[in-house]
């Protein structure tokens, strides 16, 4: 086979070429310390990149909402569990009312009574994060989430029983509210009367020294402090099962972060090596190139 | 009867014939870094002899003709890989440009868009009515919309302005390359119609072989007139678009309305209408513009699915008295509407953007496959990605290909210094001895004067 002057040129400058593109690109992605550049370097490798970076982005999703979802329930616990001391301390006065003290006594019963309801519809109408905490999906602002008749105790309740829930997985949604219908209304199961109305009754009862009325309250209350100890459990359960699927979602987040690097970090001691390969290689093929020049009759002649 | 006379003269002719293969030599040498050219060689003959009493007498030599070293074959299959290498480079590069049109690693375009979108409305549960949680929907909605009109916008004008532009140049340069090669025909024809091979205008039409090659795929075949029939072949169906020196006066002519190529025969006999071509950069700008419709028509799928279970959440009944989340059909004209989340109260916000969220974990309807909504975006890249790395490795075959086929062809018609050095010096002997003779027979004639 003849070898032309040309052939051997471009053969030359074809392999240069060659060795100079692969060096770009393992450049290239040494600085990027990435090696899938696009998606033509390993398409199905770019897909399953792409679905792990969707899912790691779901993944933040899902723990942002929980952060929030336990950010409510605990802020509910915390109210709920001024509420039932309000209750505690509001049987402890009606207590001391029946046994029929002084007159001062009497006084700094109905002033405590009356800072208990004013207290119990504070904690009613409590907010987080600029929304009520017990009003469903409601939005009743401007108007109070719970509004209280002083004269006749009667409350009215402008929220609903909706439920406020978030993504904590895929497919997987969690209720972090408790509505203030199931909150201050009780029994559970056939409401009869509202924890507001007693706590009412109960400054009404001290103030007119009715014994009797004092009594009857007294038992409701017990009722109403057990009620509000059953929706604290249900949020337990609840703030509970966030915490475990947080718990899970960092666990499959690390597994899914190594997998992504795995697929598309670069190893750069590999990159390196690879990369004094083609140097080696290009300064061999410039080297065969010089010697194209030297082999030639004319140096001879 | 011989004598020294004729000894002059053939050695003179020696002289001449030298000089003329010099002068090939050197030519050769010229051209020796233009694979184009095909290297010449003065071929010679020997004289007819004359009769002595001694015999039959040599006369010396001439120079009967010079000769190009040519494969028509080999040519034929040059030409074929380079066809294919240049097909498969031009759709390498066209769907590279599609490829960073998507600009989308999941950190960034629709995708990080879409994943935005969803988050958005996934914060919107916490607080239906917060501004910056409707903010942040609105903000994200429109960044959503923008990113995929802004992609279709992108590949629509690379496959419906760019590519039809590349493709009537491509058919413009087609044909002033036929025209050309008809106008050699003739040139040629006239040439060696004295019997002498018109070696440069054959380098000068294999060139332009050569180029249109790279436009579309050719085949050619030699005539004994010396001319090159040029025809074109797709689907069955063969064109002669070059006779002699006769080209129809547009033998190909793109039609921008249809996508399609018409190829018309010399003499507009024959026409083929065709909107695929299985070679040159034609064959790749029009594979690159299937393609890349291919991939408009996904994103549109992807696009209009989006619209339709958005707003099939949003405004379940379709009552245009209501808001709808998107308005338009397709990527090439979804907007957002304005103001949508007004009108609705916190709870109805609140159910339907759990709804809008929890979409990106439901598996949707598409013409290809039942999937996720980011999955089908990525499943496009990687059909973008799979398209380029296909046509990467037939450049690599067709390149491989190329370099063999051109080391062939360059090993029958290419120029080799050491081959012309070493003839070089072999002219130069000859023409030094011939030289000799002239001397030694001026001192014989000399010697003969003297002795009168």
């Amino acid at each position: 086979m003849r070898i032309s002057f040309a052939i051997a040129h471009q053969g030359a400058i074809r392999e240069i070429n060659r060795k100079q593109v692969d060096i770009d690109r393992l450049t290239t992605m040494l600085s990027s310390e990435k090696k899938l550049l696009s998606p033509s370097d390993d398409p199905d490798a770019w897909a399953a990149a792409m679905d792990l970076k969707q899912g790691l982005r779901a993944i933040e999703t899902f723990e942002n909402n929980i952060q929030f979802g336990l950010s409510w329930g605990n802020m509910t616990d915390l109210y709920l569990d001024r509420l039932s001391d309000l209750i505690m301390e509001a049987t402890d006065i009606a207590n001391s009312a029946i046994t029929q003290g002084t007159d001062e006594e009497h006084a700094a019963n109905v002033t405590m009574s009356e800072q208990i309801v004013k207290d119990a519809l504070e904690i009613a109408n409590a907010e987080y994060d600029g929304r009520y905490l017990f009003s469903g999906l409601a939005d009743p602002s401007p108007s109070d989430l719970f509004t209280q008749d002083d004269a006749t105790g009667a409350v009215t309740y402008n929220g609903d029983q909706g439920e406020l829930k978030v993504r904590t997985g895929t497919n997987k949604t969690s209720i972090i509210n408790l509505n203030g219908e199931d909150v201050f209304n009780y029994p559970a199961d056939t409401p009869t009367t509202n924890i507001l109305v007693e706590l009412w009754s109960l400054r009404e009862a001290i103030e007119a020294e009715d014994t009797s009325a004092i009594q009857t309250v007294l038992t409701n209350l017990d009722g109403a402090l057990e009620h509000v100890q059953s929706q604290r459990s249900v949020l337990a359960v609840r703030l509970g099962d966030m915490k475990s699927q947080q718990e899970a979602l960092d666990a499959l987040s690390l597994s899914k972060a190594n997998r992504l690097s795995e697929l598309e970090a670069a190893d750069t001691a590999e990159l390196i090596i690879l990369l004094q390969q083609k140097q080696t290689a290009l300064e061999a093929c410039l080297s065969a190139t010089a010697m194209i020049d030297d082999l030639n009759l004319m140096d001879f002649l | 009867m011989a004598g020294l006379s004729l000894t002059l003269a053939t050695a003179k002719s020696t002289l001449m014939n030298t000089q003329v293969q010099m002068q090939v030599t050197s030519n050769n040498i010229a051209n020796a870094e233009n694979t184009s050219y095909a290297r010449q060689k003065a071929v010679l003959t020997t004289n007819l002899s004359i009769q002595t009493h001694a015999g039959w007498l040599g006369t010396g030599a001439s120079v009967d003709s010079i000769i190009q070293m040519r494969d028509g074959y080999i040519e034929q299959s040059l030409l074929n890989s380079m066809s294919g290498e240049s097909q498969y480079n031009t759709l390498t590069t066209q769907l590279t440009i599609a490829q960073a049109s998507f600009s989308d690693d999941g950190s960034t375009g629709i995708s990080q868009a879409l994943g935005d979108f969803w988050d958005a409305w996934d914060t919107l549960v916490q607080n239906p009515e917060g501004i910056t949680e409707q903010a942040v929907v609105y903000s994200a909605t429109e960044s959503l919309v923008q990113d995929i009109r802004a992609t279709y916008d992108d590949l629509d004008a690379l496959a419906n302005t760019q590519l039809p532009e590349q493709m009537e140049g491509t058919t413009d340069e087609a044909n002033s390359l036929l025209e050309q090669i008809a106008e050699l025909n003739l040139q040629i024809m006239r040439n060696e119609s004295s019997g002498y091979s018109a070696n440069n205008l054959r380098d000068t039409r294999y060139q332009a072989l050569k180029d249109l090659a790279e436009i579309v795929p050719i085949k050619f075949s030699q005539e004994t007139n010396g001319s090159v029939t040029v025809s074109f072949s797709e689907n069955g169906t063969s064109v002669t678009l070059v006779s002699g020196a006769q080209t129809n006066a547009t033998p190909l002519q793109y039609n921008d309305g249809t996508g399609e190529v018409t190829f018309t025969a010399y003499d507009g006999g024959t026409t083929l209408t065709t909107d695929t071509v299985s070679g040159g950069e034609l064959g790749g700008l029009m594979t690159a513009q299937d393609d890349i419709q291919d991939y408009m028509e996904r994103l549109n799928e992807f696009t209009s699915t989006l619209i339709e279970q958005v707003n099939g959440i949003y405004n379940p009944t379709s009552d245009p008295a209501e808001p709808f989340v998107f308005t338009g059909s397709d990527a090439g004209d979804i907007a957002m509407s304005a103001d949508f989340l007004d009108g609705l109260n916190s709870s109805e916000l609140s159910d339907r953007a759990l709804l809008i969220s929890n979409l990106q974990d439901q598996e949707v309807s598409f013409t290809s496959s039942t999937t996720r909504f980011s999955d089908y975006l990525a499943d496009i890249q990687s059909q973008i990605g799979s398209d380029i790395e296909d046509a990467e490795t037939k450049v690599d075959y067709y390149e491989a290909l190329r370099s063999e086929l051109e080391s062939q062809q360059q090993s029958v018609s290419g120029v080799s210094l050491d081959e012309e050095m070493v003839d070089l010096l072999k002219h130069q002997q000859v023409y030094q001895a011939a030289a000799k003779i002239i001397n030694t027979t001026v001192e014989m004639l000399n010697t003969i004067l003297d002795i009168s």
